[in-house]
């Protein structure tokens, strides 16, 4: 897998297992990892079953193992390879999940955009506050721009119940969009201006838009979903709502932002450099309203949208 | 430290132990391809296998199981450098390992240091993004597709990245090749701007 190209060729010629193998499936280390694994012995390491869900969707994976060819490249001692290895390793933990605060805030804004612009899944909330003590919720699944969407109300006593209208769409797969009351072969064609842009693009592209150096500031860090998020606000100068104002509407849609001019303000928390949450106010909500909220999360997620059945 | 057993195996057991047996091998080197020694290596493997064994009944299916190990895999080797408090226990580590790279006469040792460790010294100064990815083409062989899939990006995304990460790793072999005693302790300033 080195594109023909010389510099990957010389590079893989350096992978560390050509010289140091794994262990034989007959030997005691072979047993020991696999006993291990069974009998739960702790290791050195942290469960990572905390972390960011893992995507299993796999096409063809080609075999990472060495190749002869592989191998013959490799006709020297190796000791001196080994330990340049285990430095490059030792170097690679330096700096992994080192977050850069070199960053202005509008950029990394922009780096987060950016990321988020990258998803191919994630997983979204929206929750708009009804201005009565109550909240719209819709909760989705993407996978690139088709969706699955959940809607439900949480009514000023904290009970929540589903609320679907009946044309409204609740999964969109290519160009196509089901109802709560269609079958799997019932899906209608919807055009694409007429359906949400994908989430991600969405986002990352409102983000893009809004900020500039001079209208971010820093708010703080705060959880979102149990990390710990960057808090910005973005004030929206007359540069910034005309370019929102160019976007294309299914991509404010979800966010509320159809009407920019009338924004009071737009905050968005990134963390691990990816958009976990936007928020945006207008002018026109009542006091103290929480306006629209849309938080994303479990990005890489293994997600597959389907039709409803 | 083998496993004897007098009862008959239960059958998520025995298919547990199938796909440590098909999956082992690729695992332990994806794992010393991203680790300091062997043993660590081995750690890594049998972590990833015992979250597979607690998550057995709800493993994907078919290829993906092999992409799911993957993944598992380079987050317990992330949060493994996270917990062992990282810098000062690898800047020491760092100073146990160099003196193993001093020049020796043997004249194969000089080849191999000609033609490998400044390569080598210039993928450590890339970025840990710019890093892996080359790591996971040029030595786990992903298809641009499954590193697409294990890093949750398009696979569009990922033939940008790599070209970009292999443009900054010809420049860092270039620098590199004119400061030959660098041992990549030190990341290199980027000609590209960010990564991503």
């Amino acid at each position: 897998m080195t594109d023909g190209d010389p510099l990957i060729e010389r590079l893989s010629a350096l992978d560390p297992v050509l010289v140091d193998r794994a262990p034989e499936p007959s030997s005691t280390r072979h047993a020991g990892i696999l006993e291990r694994a069974i009998q739960r012995t702790p290791t050195t390491t942290d469960r990572p079953d905390h972390g960011p869900p893992i995507p299993p969707r796999s096409t063809d994976p080609d075999d990472g193992a060495p190749t002869g060819d592989r191998r013959r490249l490799i006709r020297r001692p190796v000791f001196l390879l080994g330990a340049a290895a285990a430095i490059l390793a030792i170097v690679a933990g330096a700096v992994v999940f080192e977050p850069d605060r070199s960053l202005s805030p509008a950029a990394a804004l922009s780096q987060a955009a950016e990321n988020t612009d990258e998803a191919l899944t994630l997983r979204s909330e929206y929750v708009r506050d009804d201005g009565n003590g109550g909240f719209r919720v819709i909760r989705s699944e993407h996978r690139g721009g088709d969706i699955r969407r959940t809607f439900s109300v949480i009514k000023p006593d904290g009970t929540e119940r589903t609320d679907y209208e009946d044309e409204e769409f609740i999964v969109y797969i290519g160009n196509k969009g089901w109802t709560i009351n269609d079958g799997p072969e019932e899906g209608t064609i919807v055009k694409p201006e007429e359906r949400n842009a994908p989430y991600a693009e969405s986002s990352a592209a409102i983000v893009e838009a809004a900020v500039t150096e001079s209208t971010v500031t820093e708010i703080g860090v705060e959880d979102v979903r149990g990390l710990e998020a960057t808090h910005y606000r973005i004030r929206l100068d007359d540069a910034a709502i005309s370019r929102l104002g160019a976007l294309r509407p299914n991509q404010l849609s979800a966010f509320e932002l159809e009407s920019p001019g009338t924004v009071l303000s737009l905050d968005v928390w990134i963390a691990d450099s990816y958009i976990r949450r936007l928020r945006v106010t207008h002018n026109y909500e009542a006091p103290g309203s929480s306006g629209t909220t849309v938080e994303f999360y479990d990005f890489g997620a293994d997600i597959t949208i389907t039709p409803p059945t | 430290m083998m496993i004897h057993r007098s009862a008959p195996v239960p059958p998520d057991e025995q298919r547990f132990r199938i796909l440590f047996h098909e999956h082992f091998a690729d695992l332990w080197q994806f794992a010393r391809r991203r680790s300091g020694s062997a043993h660590e290596a081995d750690d890594v493997t049998a972590e990833t296998f015992g979250v597979a064994w607690r998550r057995r009944a709800a493993l994907p299916a078919g290829n993906g199981v092999r992409l799911w190990l993957f993944g598992t895999a380079r987050l317990i080797i992330a949060n493994q450098r996270r917990s062992n408090g990282r810098r000062e226990h690898l800047r020491r580590r760092i100073e146990m390992v160099a003196p193993t790279l001093a020049p020796t006469p043997d004249p194969a040792d000089v080849i191999s240091d000609r033609n490998g460790a400044p390569l080598l010294a210039a993928l450590a100064t890339l970025d840990d993004d710019d890093r892996d990815l080359l790591m996971m083409r040029a030595w786990d062989g992903f298809a641009v597709t499954d590193i697409a899939s294990l890093l949750g990006v398009t696979p569009n995304a990922v033939s940008v990245r790599l070209s970009k990460a292999r443009t900054r790793l010809a420049s860092a072999l270039h620098q590199t090749d004119f400061a030959p005693s660098r041992t990549g302790s030190k990341r290199s300033s980027n000609p590209e701007g960010d990564a991503s």
